[in-house]
């Protein structure tokens, strides 16, 4: 069925396998020396930490704990977020997926929301839920939803015909076509919607917790104004990037190790 | 009594207006055991037969009927085998897309393995069955999906121009084992091609169809030839020059595209 395509660049993975981690710690030094260099050119030091005093802000906000501490209090919500929007999305996506009735009668309202930042629901959320986590992780969740809802039914999409033509000649019913050949089809896709739903949540925390939280990153960052303190406002904006980076790395591993058997389901 | 029956058969695709109409007066009996190949160029309407046998789709007039009921709906009694690799699960293991119907049925595991392996060395792949569709050839697929159909010991047999997309080596090894199987267990198939000398290879009859829309059977040619079936045969050569005429009689300037000679 596949046709041969030409041969592209470096498709062989074996074309210099060490290259990528050269390259990737060249550009990683590239960036210090950049910061440095241009963190040495302002006038005023504390506009533009370089990189010595955000490692020294950094040491210290280790060593007094509290970095772990909004590094979890961000990750909690994050995490919890995430998982509540994963699973409702996953739920919502197949409903619409498997039938045209909900689809038809919950598209206007997922393609209206989505549209509407999970920023814009903050204050509001606030005075429903309060101050406390929940209105945070709703939040979350609520950015979360639409992401994965929306790729899981592209999966649905995605099915060929002739799986599903091929599982009613062998008999399946409307349950054993869904558990059999709908759901794991839809997998791989929702698995995209929540790797992109994983910076989605990030982008919220951080919000909320700069309108209305006293832990976490945003917090970190927002609350370093008042002193002036930038280089904590670095070390929490640095924190962020690292923290999503490894967060999406995770992500990808534990699910390649649990479903990667359905990342071949294209 | 005939296996399957087609009587009368008009299909259009449904809610389309005035829409043309893919089959009309279109009949068709096949007989128990029997091995019927249909042959046409694309878009002739050879797949919406077989998918109304299958019931994948419904006739706008007319009567499909199996084993003397109206087909209303797909069912493991009649098994079919995809051109392409779309129908195998491909997260599944040969060997768990083989196990599928009797999964389905509501086979006990360790049965349905016992099965599926059975299975599995009958079609040449003894060894293979932890591998996924990904990693197997075409032609190994192809075998796979036979594998899938025959566990369910289905007595037809819907192949939709199975070895289309195979090369021609392993094409050809392909149509000997299915007539080899065929020999063996005697099912009735509706088999599906644009190559002539897959359809004498196989064929009890072979049914040329006229271009669509408003396609039908332009001619029935019964293949008398002695099997297994040797494709180097001058006999075998006179039935390509006959079925070649039928062909070219009812398509025109088509059918020299469709059946060029291998």
């Amino acid at each position: 069925m596949t046709t041969t395509t030409a041969p592209t660049r470096n498709r062989n993975p074996r074309n210099g396998r060490g290259l990528p981690l050269i390259i990737y710690a060249c550009s990683i030094a590239i960036f210090f020396v950049a910061w440095y260099a241009i963190s040495a050119r302002f006038a005023m030091p504390i506009l533009f930490p370089g990189p010595g005093r955000t490692f020294a802000a950094l040491v210290q906000l280790v060593e007094d704990g509290s970095l772990a501490e909004d590094i979890a209090a961000s990750l909690a919500r994050i995490l919890a977020g995430f998982a509540l929007g994963s699973i409702l999305g996953l739920i919502l996506g197949l409903l619409m997926g498997a039938s045209r009735l909900i689809r038809f009668a919950v598209d206007p309202y997922v393609n209206f929301l989505r549209f509407i930042s999970g920023i814009a629901w903050i204050p509001l959320a606030t005075m429903w839920l309060g101050l406390g986590e929940s209105s945070k992780i709703a939040v979350v969740a609520y950015v979360t939803v639409f992401a994965v809802a929306i790729n899981t039914l592209a999966g649905y999409g995605a099915i060929p015909l002739a799986r599903i033509r091929a599982a009613r000649a062998l008999g399946a019913g409307r349950r054993q076509l869904f558990f059999m050949v709908e759901l794991p089809s839809c997998i791989h896709f929702a698995l995209q919607g929540m790797r992109l739903a994983m910076a989605g949540a990030f982008l919220t925390v951080v919000a909320a917790e700069m309108i209305a939280a006293t832990s976490g990153l945003g917090f970190l960052i927002s609350s370093s104004r008042q002193f002036m303190a930038t280089d904590t406002m670095f070390v929490g904006i640095l924190t962020l990037g690292a923290l999503g980076f490894a967060v999406d790395k995770a992500f990808l591993l534990v699910s390649w190790l649990t479903l990667g058997k359905y990342r071949l389901a294209r | 009594m005939s296996h399957v029956s087609l009587s009368g058969i008009e299909f259009r695709y449904p809610g389309k207006g005035k829409s043309l109409a893919i089959l009309r007066d279109f009949d068709l009996e096949i007989a128990p055991g029997e091995f019927v190949v249909m042959i046409g160029p694309s878009g002739c309407g050879k797949t919406t037969v077989l998918n109304l046998v299958a019931g994948f789709e419904f006739p706008s007039q007319g009567r499909v009927i199996v084993e003397g009921a109206e087909v209303r709906k797909p069912g493991a009694d009649r098994a079919v085998i995809f051109q392409g690799d779309d129908s195998l699960l491909p997260w599944l293991t040969a060997l768990e897309n083989i196990e599928l119907g009797p999964r389905i049925a509501g086979m006990a595991r360790g049965e349905r393995r016992k099965l599926a392996i059975e299975h599995l060395k009958l079609i040449g792949l003894e060894g293979q069955g932890h591998k996924r569709p990904s990693e197997l050839s075409g032609g190994m697929k192809q075998r796979i999906q036979l594998a899938r159909a025959m566990v369910c010991a289905s007595r037809i047999l819907l192949m939709d121009e199975p070895f289309g997309a195979i090369d021609a080596l392993t094409r050809a090894a392909l149509q000997d084992e299915l007539a080899a199987l065929w020999e063996r267990t005697h099912p009735t198939v509706l088999f599906i091609t644009h190559d002539i000398t897959e359809a004498i290879l196989l064929a009890d009859r072979i049914c040329v169809m006229t271009p669509g829309p408003d396609a039908t059977i332009a001619e029935m040619i019964p293949v008398t030839l002695a099997r297994p079936r040797d494709r180097s045969l001058p006999e075998f050569g006179t039935m390509y020059g006959r079925v070649h005429a039928a062909l070219s009689k009812s398509h025109g300037q088509d059918a020299r595209a469709a059946s060029a000679r291998p």
